[in-house]
């Protein structure tokens, strides 16, 4: 074999020029692509070093935050530098009745920016089952009631009764102590954090593109509407069908005259406002998660839908059908108008366990009366906190608190004021504290949790 | 030397072969030793010691933990020396976690990590 190799070697053909060219080229190949992998694989381990190091930077600059807003800082927008020679950026806007903290990390030439939604920590009242705060009448439980965890009312305290044609409630519904408190209030939501927003929304309407057709339809093709204008005016309805979307730095809002509907298995996960004169209807399959909707009539939520964003209504929120609600999402209802004939208020009757905290304010129009209600029907259950600054009908099962004005039972022609029927609530299997929206506290200090965490890298 | 001018036959096959050999081969040790001087470290090390700072600053901010740190860690036979350094301030934690190679005392990767310290009910 060698001797052949020297043989050729020695050949005076030209085809032996070939050979050593080819060997040449075999080593040259080797090792320009021994060197260029080396080098790939160490830019590729020092950009995820780079990374790294900024998304640690981003993660501090929310803590940073927060620690300032516990420290009732409130105007956040700063810059400084780090001990590893990072930069951290950080901003606070409001987001519905919560606050958005912006933190960008910068490290060398990577740049991570994370988005908090920081809500507040639940006050020791949301430790207990159920509070009821209107003194001018005793709570009084009838049917098969089960409360476990405690319980707050009035000096008038909580008793059992005997509604219609039915037993008196056991003396075995209640394991946990009853509280009588001599004034109780039901924790009314920041109106300064929702002014805030509300205000935050108008100048972004007033910046906004009007689109050019009276309706929108958005589907899968339609990822890049917000590539010129963060904010687009619709002048009548808008329709989202099939259409996907995310994107976890930026605010886009969508303002609609008309009605929305978000149908056929969309996907919009994004920090996307949809603010709209009309109802809005979340219907078939689809999945929205991080984003508010906020409409001047209703919410509907039906179907498959799955829901884990901010709903803010004036009339009514209804979740029905089969759909889903996750941890950390928020149905706000903030009444306006007392003309309106039909009672205005949330309304949850899906056949599924909802995660969510539900708020009902006070009516703004006269806030001394109550008709407004949350009503859980009895295939719904929920977990998470019901707060209602007017009434409560709760006919389903509750894991969490109830903390309300007073509770509603109707068999007609008999109104039952501040009584319950087969109530059934369960602290005690909760056993975290769900972040809440931020309330007006008298409390010098609230303290501020984080409720979710997304990172985008820039 | 003029004789060599005049010549008319170039280098033989078997001298250019070899002469690219040992070019290659210098040439391979110098790329060695330029990325000794301005790399520094190897793709081995940078991974170990991102996965080890990494994985002491979530220990860290889990756990609450606020305790300084100054230790060796062997991994695939490779010494490391890390060192966790916490200030409080106001109620924060600013970590600053640091991994060297332990031979040399040579900086691969520091993170730095805030977290609010929880207040005791």
């Amino acid at each position: 074999m060698t001797l052949s190799v020297f043989k050729q070697l020695n050949n005076q053909n030209g085809s032996i020029l070939v050979t050593v060219l080819t060997v040449l080229s075999i080593l040259l190949t080797i090792f320009v692509f021994a060197l260029t992998y080396t080098l790939t694989r160490y830019s590729v381990h020092t950009k995820d070093k780079n990374m790294l190091i900024a998304t640690h930077l981003s993660e501090a600059g929310i803590q940073n935050g927060v620690n300032k807003l516990n420290q009732n800082i409130f105007t956040l927008n700063y810059k400084y530098k780090t001990l590893n020679d990072g930069v951290i950026k950080v901003s606070k806007k409001y987001w519905g009745p919560y606050y958005l903290i912006s933190s960008t990390g910068q490290f060398a030439n990577q740049k991570i920016i994370t988005t908090s939604i920081i809500g507040s920590y639940p006050d020791s009242i949301f430790l207990d089952a159920v509070t009821v705060c209107d003194e001018r009448y005793p709570f009084i439980v009838a049917g098969n009631t089960q409360i476990y965890g405690d319980v707050n009312t009035g000096f008038l305290g909580m008793e059992t009764g005997r509604i219609r044609g039915e037993a008196v409630t056991s003396k075995q519904y209640h394991q946990g102590k009853i509280n009588i408190h001599q004034s109780l209030s039901t924790p009314q939501i920041d109106t300064t954090a929702l002014d805030g927003y509300f205000n935050s929304v108008l100048s972004r309407k007033t910046n906004c593109k009007t689109f050019e057709s009276a309706s929108m339809y958005l589907n899968h093709s339609s990822e890049n509407i917000f590539e010129k204008t963060n904010s687009i005016e619709i002048e009548n309805n808008l329709e989202m069908n099939n259409f996907s979307y995310e994107s976890n730095s930026n605010i886009h809002s969508l303002f609609v005259n008309g009605s929305v509907e978000i149908k056929n298995s969309s996907h919009v996960s994004s920090l996307l406002e949809i603010v709209s004169e009309g109802a809005i209807y979340l219907k078939d399959s689809s999945v929205i998660d991080n984003l508010i909707l906020y409409s001047k009539d209703s919410i509907i939520i039906e179907d498959n839908v799955t829901f884990s964003g901010i709903a803010i209504a004036h009339n009514k929120i209804i979740v029905k059908d089969k759909a889903k609600l996750l941890y950390p999402s928020t149905l706000l209802l903030l009444p306006k108008d007392m003309s309106v004939d039909s009672d205005n208020g949330i309304f949850l009757e899906s056949n599924n366990q909802l995660e969510t905290v539900c708020y009902l304010a006070k009516n703004q129009d006269d806030s001394t009366y109550m008709k407004d209600v949350i009503y859980l029907d009895t295939l719904t259950s929920v977990v998470g906190a019901i707060i209602s600054n007017q009434l409560v009908d709760i006919r389903g099962k509750v894991y969490g608190s109830i903390v309300t004005e007073r509770f509603k039972f109707e068999q007609p022609p008999t109104t039952y004021v501040n009584w319950a029927k087969d109530l059934y609530v369960n602290r005690v299997l909760v056993d975290y504290n769900f972040g809440l929206p931020l309330f007006q506290s008298n409390t010098s200090s609230q303290r501020h949790i984080i409720l979710r965490e997304d990172k985008e890298s820039l | 030397m003029k004789k060599h001018i005049n010549n008319n036959f170039g280098f033989s096959i078997i001298e250019v072969l070899i002469g690219a050999i040992v070019f290659m081969i210098g040439f391979s040790l110098l790329i060695t030793m330029l990325n000794n001087v301005f790399v520094k470290f190897s793709t081995k090390e940078m991974k170990q010691a991102s996965d080890i700072a990494s994985e002491q600053m979530y220990y860290s901010l889990y756990s609450h933990n606020t305790n300084n740190l100054d230790t060796i860690i062997v991994k695939s036979g490779i010494s490391y020396k890390l060192i966790k350094n916490i200030k409080n301030e106001n109620n924060l934690a600013k970590v600053t976690i640091s991994v060297a190679r332990a031979k040399t005392n040579k900086e691969i990767i520091k993170l730095y990590n805030e977290f609010i310290i929880p207040q005791k009910q």
